[in-house]
């Protein structure tokens, strides 16, 4: 249960880090950050979500939707090289080393490409086709 | 909420069962129910409504999140050490979040590849073929 807990609590943003009976990283005495890593990363997700969530308008064979994706994948691969190279990476790769970690992320990804647009197109099909007001979808549906 | 209100119904009963058998099979049984649901609903006419069209389907997902979702978490934070279950559940979300992104414009261009696929000639002249005679081009 408490590690399920760890999921919602990523939801609501940063949590101080519990004080658990093991020793303190007194180690590393001062906290080391990646910001070369967060804004690649971000930079990376930002660009291939805006070039596919712009490309029902904008034509799936458009410039933007075409150059845009290879560019956020090749910021991808420079998120993964700044990765293996920092002392203290915003992803630390040896967690896809734990194969239920990889699944379950795996599963995860496609859970949201099938369940999640399940979820929209049901909510469009029961306000748009059948006439639902947004309080009968959300109460019986 | 037919399938928010089942999945919290079943998600005691999901945790437990992934504790005592493996979270892998569990993942899999509620991924086939999602499914399951998912082409129920499909069947869905335009002028349906929704007892008879949508209960069933919306049912049959809610169990499946529940049997997919909780096995998801606890798979992705097994082993993971204390210090890492931060980064660990932040990347679940990114994940699903990143699967949803894809999911819904992704359908949108199917429809469009498929719509262009009927529309190709060798297609119609099978469809006319099969249709027989038609008029113009």
């Amino acid at each position: 249960m408490r590690k399920t807990c760890g999921t919602l609590y990523a939801l609501e943003g940063p949590v101080p880090h519990p004080q658990g009976p093991g020793p303190p990283p007194a180690s590393s005495p001062r906290r080391r950050y990646d910001p070369f890593g967060a804004i690649s990363i971000t930079a990376a997700l930002l660009v291939v979500v805006y070039a596919i969530s712009q490309a029902p308008q904008a034509g799936w064979a458009a410039a933007q939707t075409v150059a845009m994706p290879p560019a956020g994948a090749a910021l991808l691969v420079v998120f993964f090289v700044i990765e293996t190279k920092i002392e203290a990476p915003l992803l630390p790769l040896p967690l896809f080393q734990l194969s239920s970690v990889a699944g379950s992320n795996a599963a995860d990804f496609l859970l949201g490409t099938s369940f999640l647009t399940f979820v929209f197109v049901g909510t469009h099909y029961m306000q748009q086709v059948l006439g639902f007001s947004a309080l009968a979808t959300g109460g019986p549906g | 909420m037919t399938a928010s209100v089942t999945s919290l119904a079943f998600a005691g009963l999901s945790q437990k069962i992934v504790t005592r058998t493996s979270a892998r099979a569990v993942m899999a049984f509620g991924m086939a129910l999602i499914g399951a649901g998912m082409l129920w609903a499909a069947q869905a006419p335009p002028h349906g409504s929704f007892w008879p069209d949508l209960a069933g389907p919306f049912f049959v997902a809610g169990v499946g999140t529940a049997f997919a979702f909780i096995p998801i978490s606890i798979g992705a934070l097994t082993g993971v050490t204390e210090r890492d279950a931060g980064v660990a559940s932040g990347l679940l979300s990114t994940s699903q979040n990143l699967g949803g992104v894809i999911g819904a414009p992704g359908r949108h261009r199917l429809d469009q590849l498929l719509q262009r696929l009927r529309r190709r000639p060798a297609v119609r002249r099978v469809q006319a073929v099969r249709l027989g005679p038609r008029d113009g081009p």
